[in-house]
């Protein structure tokens, strides 16, 4: 299973991920593929969209916790790792 | 004229066991320090000493183990409990506290079947023998009381230690620890010390879920947490022993806690221990009755 959210892509490489993908809604792109192959597609990703898509990718792993998540370009929320999990910060809160 | 106020309906989503992952699905463990954990909007939320704000998914993490700076809500610790989450304070010296929760719909079955076991002195030893020889498979056992296979455990462990201290050609002297004067010990002790403390975390909050004590061992007694103790002793080769030696020339002399936790987090990830327990008990304690019943 891989889910893409993205901000804007150039149609040529939005063309291109419907190969893979369905888009059930603007920008929200999903597919059932197979672990091994989503590694490869989501490399593909990477290779291929300009910094200003602003990806966020979720790929099923097969090892705990069962959810990989990448980000690439501007994708607004920040990842972040605590004990090897991988974690989302909502907000930095300036004082404390 | 002011709208009528809309009267809010207030949404209460109670956390029941059909809606909470087995033990075996979870996130083992992680480990957090100086920051803060409360509830806002009904979930966990961690803000951590720069500010950062992270909503944590305690129901999919099967302990927390909070390190020194950090405190903690009344309302959180409800909330991690009914997640059947369990917390532990875990200081650098290794001073542990441990918390657990209990599941509103939880049952007292399998916590019977344990004490019914360990009461009884033929089936107890009989528990322990079944462990020992998970741990020696090749030692013969067979009529042996429980002191004497103490006994050649003592002599087998320490010859553990020897060989993985030659295997990773790393000084040892000898297990060494002193509560308390945890820099006081040399590298490969000090990486045991927090080894087995993350590890003592991580098993009592599984025996705690899966609804046994840890307080009733069939080896281990007197000790705080005697059934811990019996089954840490299961894991604590690959995961304690091999993992501190391992790493102690990769510290250069200088102790590095993070380091330390994630080599033996993805240890902990790799041997899949969560299920392995879950399972390891099953089998050691008898598989069908230690099944909970099905609603």
């Amino acid at each position: 299973m891989l889910v893409v959210l993205a901000n804007d892509l150039p149609p040529a490489v939005r063309g291109r991920m419907k190969l893979w993908f369905v888009e059930p809604k603007p920008n929200v792109f999903v597919s059932g593929i197979k672990d091994s192959v989503a590694k490869k597609v989501v490399d593909y990703l990477y290779e291929h969209c300009p910094a200003e898509s602003g990806l966020m990718i979720f790929r099923r792993i097969a090892e705990t916790p069962g959810y990989e998540i990448r980000g690439l370009g501007d994708h607004n929320r920040q990842i972040i790792e605590i004990s090897g999990l991988q974690l989302v910060i909502e907000k930095q809160i300036e004082t404390l | 004229m002011a709208e009528p106020k809309q009267e809010v309906k207030r949404l209460f989503i109670k956390v029941t066991r059909d809606s909470l992952p087995q033990v075996k699905d979870k996130y083992p463990f992680i480990y957090l320090e100086r920051g803060r954990l409360e509830i806002d909007d009904a979930s966990v939320k961690w803000i951590d000493s720069t500010g950062n704000v992270v909503r944590l998914p305690i129901a999919t993490l099967n302990c927390l183990l909070l390190g020194p700076g950090t405190s903690i809500t009344h309302e959180a610790v409800k909330v991690t409990a009914a997640a059947n989450c369990g917390i532990c304070w875990v200081g650098e010296d290794s001073l542990l506290f441990y918390a657990a929760g209990q599941t509103p719909s939880s049952d007292t079955r399998n916590l019977r079947h344990q004490i019914e076991l360990s009461a009884d002195p033929i089936k107890s030893v009989e528990i322990a023998r079944k462990m020992f020889m998970r741990r020696f498979p090749s030692a013969d056992l067979e009529g042996k009381a429980l002191a004497e296979m103490m006994g050649m455990e003592g002599y087998r462990v320490r010859q553990i230690y020897e060989e993985k201290a030659q295997e990773y050609g790393v000084g040892w002297q000898g297990r060494k620890f002193v509560q308390g004067k945890f820099e006081l010990s040399d590298m490969t002790n000090q990486i045991l010390t927090s080894c087995n403390a993350a590890l003592y975390g991580i098993l009592s909050s599984v025996v705690h879920s899966l609804g046994y004590s840890p307080h009733i061992g069939f080896i281990h007694s007197g000790s705080p947490l005697p059934f811990v103790y019996d089954l840490a002793d299961l894991y604590k080769e690959r995961l304690c022993i091999d993992l501190a030696f391992s790493l102690t020339l990769q510290m250069g002399g200088r102790y590095n806690k993070y380091k330390v936790a994630n080599a033996f987090k993805d240890r902990v990830i790799e041997m899949d221990l969560l299920q392995t327990i879950a399972k390891d008990i099953e089998a050691i304690l008898g598989e069908k009755r230690a099944r909970r019943p099905r609603k």
